[in-house]
């Protein structure tokens, strides 16, 4: 139990960011999978890796508190490209992100080997240290949680039309679906920092599909989705000290342990 | 009679091609009009720029004597779109009640609950509130749209398409339902391609193919649609409309 004590102040920063990471994503997801877009949190993680590089090189020694902003302000120009190229172009989304990933995977690529430096703190985005995690992380975190609540608070309704392609007349979707992108990026920013890029989508489906199933109504599904996130966070740690796997992994792990009803109970996954 | 609607010199082009042209048409407190014409006419995008969905070229569009940009009382007009598959995503969270609620808690307005309930009696819902959509058949879902556009008690109701997909007893029995809100003092707009589903309720007919070819009273349209064939509709359309009705 000591050691489990001490491994749980170890990691005491890192959990409590990810958990209101995994909160704040929590409300976004149902939007997510009803707008069928769950590869978007995906895709902006792709994106994100050049501002970082590009970040790291022009700015060896910049602190977190302004890298990390500068970095959601690249993510959000580039994901902007995307809508241009599917509004403007008339591509298909998934068309226009596998450009823009591509792209910008290419300007990686090309940074990486012109300027032969290699940055540590890349590793920590690509697949995130709960234990790296400060309290300046954390407070942050906290912040875009509580900001994601005001906003779905705000937009719930809206959000939610725009999600389905639904009008209502005189209705503008368009600043509740710039607010919600512009949060989406800063939460994948953030998540990436916690639980890494190669993860942090992952938040954003398995407990909104599952609360989705079993809500009996709309409203339920914004209770269920955040306490099924949370509880993800706790097994996760569990797990990870249990089986010695990162933190990360093992919260996605549990996570999986969601589906496992829809397979089972035909009335869940009708 | 006040102009509820009132559309003058609108044009509208989308990638470049024009799909209105010089559109003037008025609609009067108590109408039930008929916007017909052929597919891809043009009648379902000027309904969206009425509604605000589509930004015209040019021209201007009055709703109860106010501009467009200015206009805010949205909730005074009722809108069945025409059906969308993605009533029936499986992942839809929406119960009938909430759905039915939804115009009332996105324009903030108070809804009246003993009208509500009256509708879905009327709409026959009472026993589907608590279902979701996705458990709704076609029929179920096209009525609950339409109690949905009357919930806030609306002064106009515009129809795309409504009877598309509802078996003909159903279709007879929708527009019976229009006509008789029409007598209560509802103004109703129905955009329809399947002209000889005019019901005898139906009272001005605007035909539309780009340009606005007719505008006015439904006998008049009936009597000039059998003299004049190149506008567009069939002349069979008088005899089938009159011997269905």
């Amino acid at each position: 139990m000591d050691e489990f004590l001490s491994y749980l102040a170890l990691i005491k920063w890192g959990i409590l960011a990810a958990s209101f990471f995994a909160l704040a994503s929590s409300f976004l997801s149902p939007f997510i999978i009803l707008n069928r877009n769950t590869l978007l949190p995906h895709v902006l993680t792709h994106l994100l890796l050049f501002p970082l590089l590009f970040l790291a090189i022009l700015w060896p020694d910049g602190p977190q508190s302004l890298v990390l902003p500068l970095a959601v302000v690249l993510t959000l120009l580039l994901s902007l490209f995307i809508w241009f190229l599917k509004f403007k172009v008339y591509l298909f989304e998934d068309t226009s992100s596998s450009i823009v990933i591509h792209l910008s995977l290419a300007l990686v690529l090309i940074l990486a080997v012109k300027s032969s430096q290699y940055d540590y703190r890349l590793l920590t985005f690509l697949f995130g240290d709960v234990m790296l995690v400060d309290w300046q992380i954390s407070f942050l975190s906290l912040v875009i949680f509580l900001a994601t609540l005001l906003l779905v608070y705000k937009y719930k309704w809206k959000l939610f039309l725009s999600s389905l392609g639904w009008e209502l007349p005189g209705l503008n979707l368009k600043v509740g679906n710039l607010y919600y992108l512009i949060f989406l990026t800063l939460q994948v920013v953030i998540g990436a920092k916690i639980v890494g890029v190669l993860l942090v989508s992952a938040f954003y489906v398995f407990c909104g599909i599952l609360a989705l199933k079993i809500a009996p109504n709309y409203r339920l599904v914004f209770l269920i989705t955040p306490g099924l996130n949370f509880f993800s966070i706790l097994g996760g740690m569990v797990l990870s000290y249990l089986m010695d796997i990162p933190f990360s992994a093992g919260t996605i792990i549990f996570m999986s342990l969601y589906l496992v009803p829809l397979f089972f109970i035909p009335r869940i996954r009708k | 009679m006040k102009k509820i609607v009132e559309v003058i010199n609108l044009n509208l082009f989308l990638n470049g091609q024009q799909i209105l042209e010089n559109i003037n048409l008025s609609i009067e407190e108590g109408d039930f009009l008929a916007i017909i014409g052929p597919n891809g006419g043009g009648k379902t995008s000027l309904l969206k720029c009425v509604l605000g969905f589509l930004k015209a070229s040019s021209g201007e569009i009055n709703l109860f004597g106010k501009r467009l940009s200015n206009f805010k009382d949205w909730h005074k007009i009722g809108y069945v779109p025409q059906r969308s598959i993605d009533y029936y995503i499986k992942l839809n969270p929406l119960t009938v009640k909430e759905f039915l609620e939804l115009p009332a808690r996105v324009y903030r307005q108070k809804l009246d609950y003993h009208r509500l309930m009256d509708l879905i009696h009327l709409f026959g819902l009472r026993d589907l509130l608590s279902y979701k959509l996705s458990q709704l058949s076609f029929g179920q879902i096209q009525r609950a749209q339409i109690v949905q556009a009357l919930s806030l008690s609306p002064e106009i109701l515009f129809l795309d398409e409504p009877t598309v997909g509802l078996d003909f007893m159903n279709q007879k029995a929708l527009y019976d339902l229009l006509n008789q809100f029409t007598l209560e003092g509802l103004t109703v707009v129905v955009v329809t391609h399947e002209t000889w589903l005019l019901h005898k309720g139906i009272m001005k007919v605007a035909c539309l193919n780009r340009r606005l070819y007719f505008h006015g009273k439904h006998e008049d349209f009936c009597a000039l649609a059998l003299s004049s064939p190149e506008m567009g509709i069939s002349s069979d359309y008088h005899l089938i409309s009159h011997s269905h009705w």
